[in-house]
């Protein structure tokens, strides 16, 4: 399927540079545990006296296989909210593993908002730019909307870099399905004025009534005012031009509203079965169109702490979709809550993925959009490594140390695992960031993952003082 | 769109008027003492009502002073600090609701019967949404907010006036209705009308500019493809009025 259209039209036209690069972030919120997916121990790999009190499973849970470095957790949650939950961690790794690079690192705080954000700062790598600012400030020139978030809590936050500025920062979507309404002024509204009235109006407001009155001559120097004026005169005509909502309405079906691009609708609904009710499902679908119509280059999606739950769900169906807390509900359940959650995480990675491999770079032609795309699955922490003696049904606090799953079609060096794990502790160790070498004995900080994500975005970090990651660009 | 018949004749106003509606900005703000409750005056001889236009004449000074009256009142200071903020979801929700005598519930609904302030465009407008995502801090204005602004108002706007237009005591909008669904604007009650949404929204009285640009306004709508140019007219002079930066900053 061809991306493009009006907004990939008027940005080539400025011509002379190289094709944008996307960075989508997915917060798994709460505690994604590397060692309860791709880095999963098994109970043969240690002591039985060791095994009995750390977190490791069955040899028979874990797969793993010769032509990856990753190993993937298969088992079942059974009775985990009166459901079944069957992980598969290794179709996902079959399907995906030569786009997958694991990278090990150890966070600095067991904080959810703060784990969360430093997630996306590197802990302040970069004056407390975020990643999705930073690609947003290089990538994003000419995209209407370049950062946009739909993530939760510390996923949201802006960083802290003064210098970004307020076009890069991010813009929120608190509901994907019905936030493309805000792209125009007029669709969806019953027995309202025409367009051109609607123009009238607006054209006496603003160059005959607003820049006449005693209230604008006093704050003549406000910049909130002056963004403002900008954002009316400059960004409501470029977007209510674009026609977005034919492009971005997937969730709305109404006769007042221009109906969604056929061709979106079959492959949303091909690659998503929860569309109408899972709001995970409901930000990936955005992300896809967003990035494949032109309006963003950095887009952060997350689950939140509440419960979702399916109330149609028939059949193989489950009523619950999403646990409380996300993964945070390990500290109840940590086997079943990691099992349930990362398989909705990859449940939800995998369509993406599908479809940004579906569809055409508009700027770089024969290219996939996923093969210019970094998917960064990040989270606030990773889980205490122990349990008590045989314990399957165990809870776990927050743990500094973990890894994180990034995926990319072209820029990461993919199969790659960077770091390891000691199956005697189940701590993660780190790397050498130049050829990748597994270092025992150490661990990586946060602003290592953050540089090398940037790097593989080809954003320019000159200045920046952040260290070169080689070992994640690909061979 | 842009204006067509009426934007020489609004040039040569704002010209008359000394500049631009500012400069009779004060006297009309002023002339609200005479009026007792400027909230409610949409009298036909509420300031406005007879124009610059009309005498041929500079706009009165307001001071009744005894001063030269045919000076252009002073421009106003500048503030150095500017710290004006955007009202926000629940600041519009409830000035809107106050001007235009609506319930918050039926002020604006998008497609499903969401509110605009309270659900669809809360956050777009600033607004936090601690329970759902964690946004305990109003997040940054961005370019779909003024997009929003015009969904709520023009909808908001439409409700008023056409609330107006079916009641024997209208709120605001009592403009009778010419043939081909225009409306009389040369009835006293267009003026008031419009000082109605200045007194209500701004807290002042309109120029005489200002008055003046709002009633030539129905000339381009009705030259539009609009099938109801007077109730359209209502809904855009609301909505003009009521989305300017002095009614959506405090």
């Amino acid at each position: 399927m061809a991306a493009g259209g009006g907004l990939w039209n008027r940005r080539s036209q400025a011509g002379g540079r190289p094709p944008a690069r996307f960075l989508i972030t997915l917060g798994a919120f709460g505690g994604a545990s590397i060692i309860d997916s791709f880095l999963a121990v098994t109970d043969t790999e240690v002591s039985p006296q060791v095994g009995a009190t750390l977190n490791v499973f069955p040899r028979s849970e874990v797969v793993a296989s010769l032509d990856h470095p990753f190993r993937g957790v298969n088992r079942t949650a059974a009775q985990f909210f009166g459901e079944t939950y069957v992980g598969d961690q290794g179709a996902f790794i079959d399907a995906h593993h030569a786009n997958m690079l694991v990278a090990t690192q150890t966070g600095t705080s067991v904080n959810h908002t703060l784990g969360q954000q430093r997630s996306i700062t590197g802990n302040g790598a970069w004056n407390g730019r975020t990643l999705q600012e930073a690609v947003s400030i290089h990538h994003g020139e000419g995209f209407p909307l370049p950062n946009v978030t739909m993530g939760a809590l510390g996923f949201r936050e802006d960083g802290a870099d003064d210098s970004v500025p307020a076009w890069a920062r991010a813009h929120s979507i608190s509901d994907p399905q019905r936030w493309p309404l805000s792209l125009d002024g007029l669709h969806g509204i019953d027995d309202a004025p025409t367009r051109d009235v609607l123009e009238i109006a607006r054209s006496v407001r603003d160059e005959s009534l607003d820049p006449h009155t005693r209230f604008t001559r006093t704050f003549l120097l406000s910049e909130r005012l002056e963004a403002w004026k900008r954002m009316r005169g400059e960004d409501v005509p470029r977007l209510e031009d674009a026609g977005l909502l034919e492009k971005l309405n997937f969730g709305l079906d109404d006769p007042s509203l221009p109906p969604f691009d056929p061709a979106d609708r079959a492959a949303l609904d091909a690659a998503f079965g929860h569309l109408t009710v899972d709001p995970l499902q409901m930000q990936a679908a955005m992300a896809y169109l967003l990035i494949k119509n032109g309006l963003s280059v950095a887009v952060t999606l997350s689950p939140t702490w509440n419960v979702v739950t399916n109330p149609d769900a028939t059949g193989e169906d489950h009523r619950i979709i999403n646990t409380p807390l996300s993964f945070d509900y390990s500290h109840t359940q940590h086997r079943n809550t990691q099992t349930m959650m990362w398989r909705r995480m990859l449940n939800t990675l995998d369509p993406l993925i599908g479809l940004l491999r579906g569809a055409q770079h508009p700027e770089a032609p024969g290219e996939s959009l996923f093969d210019h795309t970094v998917i960064y699955v990040a989270t606030d922490f990773g889980r205490t490594k122990n349990r008590p003696e045989g314990s399957l049904g165990f809870g776990t606090g927050h743990g500094l140390n973990n890894g994180n799953l990034l995926l990319s079609g072209n820029l990461l060096a993919g199969g790659t695992l960077l770091g390891g794990v000691d199956p005697s502790t189940a701590l993660t160790y780190g790397y050498d960031p130049s050829t990748g070498a597994p270092m025992p004995g150490t661990e990586m900080q946060e602003r290592v993952m953050y540089s090398g994500i940037l790097q593989a975005l080809d954003v320019d970090r000159s200045g920046s003082g952040l260290p070169a990651v080689p070992a994640m660009l690909p061979g | 769109m842009r204006l067509e018949a009426s934007s020489f004749l609004v040039s040569l106003l704002l010209v008359a008027c000394g500049g631009g509606p500012a400069g009779a900005s004060q006297s009309s703000t002023d002339g609200a003492e005479s009026t007792g409750d400027v909230a409610s005056d949409t009298s036909p001889t509420a300031p406005g009502s007879t124009t610059s236009a009309d005498t041929d004449e500079p706009p009165e000074d307001d001071s009744d002073d005894g001063t030269d009256t045919s000076e252009e009142p002073p421009p106003p200071p500048t503030s150095p600090t500017a710290n004006v903020h955007f009202k926000g979801p629940q600041r519009l929700e409830n000035d809107l609701t106050a001007v235009l005598e609506l319930d918050a519930e039926e002020l604006c609904t998008e497609v499903g019967g969401a509110s605009c302030t309270q659900d669809v465009h809360k956050v777009a407008l600033g607004g936090v949404a601690p329970y759902d995502l964690g946004i305990y801090t109003p997040a940054g204005i961005g370019a779909t907010a003024p997009i929003a602004v015009d969904r709520l108002t023009l909808q908001a706007c439409m409700r008023r006036i056409d609330l107006d237009r079916e009641s024997s005591d209208p709120v605001l909008f009592a403009v009778p209705q010419l043939g081909g669904g225009t409306a009389d604007i040369g009835d006293p009650s267009a003026v008031a009308f419009i000082d109605g949404l200045y007194t209500r929204g701004l807290l002042r009285h309109p120029t005489e500019a200002e008055t003046q640009t709002l009633l030539l306004m129905h000339a381009d709508i009705a030259v539009s493809d609009s099938l109801l140019p007077g109730r359209d007219w209502g809904v855009a002079t609301c909505f003009a009025v009521l989305t300017t930066t002095e009614f959506l900053f405090y």
